[in-house]
């Protein structure tokens, strides 16, 4: 796993390789092996000056900071944190479409009763004669044909055939 | 006869196309910055609340950002605290960091305004820098400035790292010897020296992963009194 380590540090790895070494690294001590590392290649490159108090004391200052989380990174996560957000308007979206669709089919519906109703001209004595005897509770519907004629129907079986000159 | 030519040319046309398919998508791979995707991971593990993460981006990053600012900031003993104050900030403000820029182009920026706040804070006028002047300080290699910071007790220290570090390469393997130079001194990818010492890329990674814990185990005794950060 080291190697692995070693490689992270010479930016040598595939991306699956780099978020399994940095799992790794998470877990256990490996980043003792990074500082060592990195205090090769200053020595090697005449770079060294000496200054592992300085980032002994920037860690040690940061390790008092309140953990930072959250983060907008362009990873998977951030992009499901994003896309969570997107939750609110699409869930209003939904209820305006349902809204919409519900508004439009109740507007259709009482057109289509309106002219079918407003059209047919029901004998009061054939209503009255429905309601005298059968034990429907009256629901009828109205079938027109181009004959001119217009049969009553009730939901008991009873029908009545009117015709119109 | 003449169909027959004309079919291994057509396969000769096909071969090429699709060595160039190849070769494109090579070089499109390798224009990502690979650095800059290992530091991104970084970050979002440091968003993530992984402080170990952001303090590996610290032990990658100090000695750049403290050769910039020594550039900025004359006076060598405001340097580590104007350092020390950026890294602060860079923390703080890490969930602000979207990746639109690499990680250290976003860190020296954060360096550059904590050293101006620090110079105007003290009456003091900060140096005009813009983007080509912090580029040539980017691109200054030379430590001899930075050596200024060192105190006469960690002098004597740092000889110590140093001559450990050349005196274990002497005696390693010319094998490993000569992967670790070519790397760190040298600068080459992996590739370049699988290619120049004619081995497996594997092996190159082997070896040069040997040299570093080879000379690692030479400077634990020195490091570990006083690094305990770990």
């Amino acid at each position: 796993m080291n190697e692995k380590l070693s490689s992270l540090f010479d930016n040598e790895l595939e991306n699956d390789e780099i978020d399994e070494i940095l799992i790794q690294t998470s877990k256990k001590n490996r980043k003792n092996h990074w500082v060592y590392y990195q205090l090769i290649r200053d020595v090697l490159q005449n770079n060294h000056i000496g200054s592992e108090k300085l980032t002994n004391n920037i860690i040690s200052a940061i390790d008092k900071e309140p953990t930072q989380l959250g983060g907008f990174g362009r990873h998977k996560d951030s992009a499901r944190v994003r896309k969570l957000n997107y939750w609110p308007i699409a869930a209003s979206f939904a209820a305006f479409f349902v809204i919409g669709l519900t508004a439009l089919n109740l507007s259709e519906f009482k057109s289509v009763d309106s002219t079918v109703l407003a059209e047919v001209d029901i004998a009061t004595d054939l209503i009255n004669d429905h309601y005298a005897s059968p034990s429907s509770n009256g629901n009828f519907f109205i079938q027109t044909s181009h004959d001119q004629s217009h049969q009553l129907v009730f939901s008991d079986g009873l029908s009545y055939i009117k015709y119109f000159e | 006869m003449n169909t027959a030519k004309f079919l291994v040319a057509d396969s000769h046309v096909y071969n090429i196309k699709k060595n160039i398919n190849v070769e494109k998508k090579l070089m499109e791979s390798r224009s990502v910055n690979p650095e800059r995707i290992v530091d991104q991971k970084l970050v979002e593990k440091s968003q993530r609340g992984d402080k170990k993460a952001f303090a590996m981006l610290v032990e990658k990053y100090q000695r750049r950002l403290t050769r910039l600012l020594s550039r900025m900031v004359r006076d060598q003993s405001e340097i580590e605290d104007i350092v020390q104050d950026s890294f602060i900030k860079a923390y703080r403000a890490i969930n602000n960091f979207r990746g639109d820029s690499a990680f250290y182009t976003w860190l020296y920026r954060i360096g550059i305004n904590t050293a101006k706040n620090h110079l105007v804070k003290l009456g003091k006028r900060p140096k005009a820098m813009n983007d080509i002047e912090i580029e040539e300080i980017e691109n200054f290699g030379d430590a001899q400035d930075l050596r200024n910071l060192e105190t006469p007790e960690n002098s004597m220290a740092n000889k110590e790292i140093v001559a450990s570090v050349n005196q274990t390469i002497e005696t390693l393997p010319d094998e490993l010897k000569e992967a670790i130079q070519l790397r760190e001194m040298d600068g080459l990818s992996y590739e370049e020296i699988s290619d120049l010492m004619n081995c497996p890329i594997g092996t190159v990674r082997s070896r040069i992963f040997r040299a570093r814990e080879a000379i690692a185990e030479k400077l634990k005794p020195l490091i570990e009194t006083t690094n305990k950060r770990w």
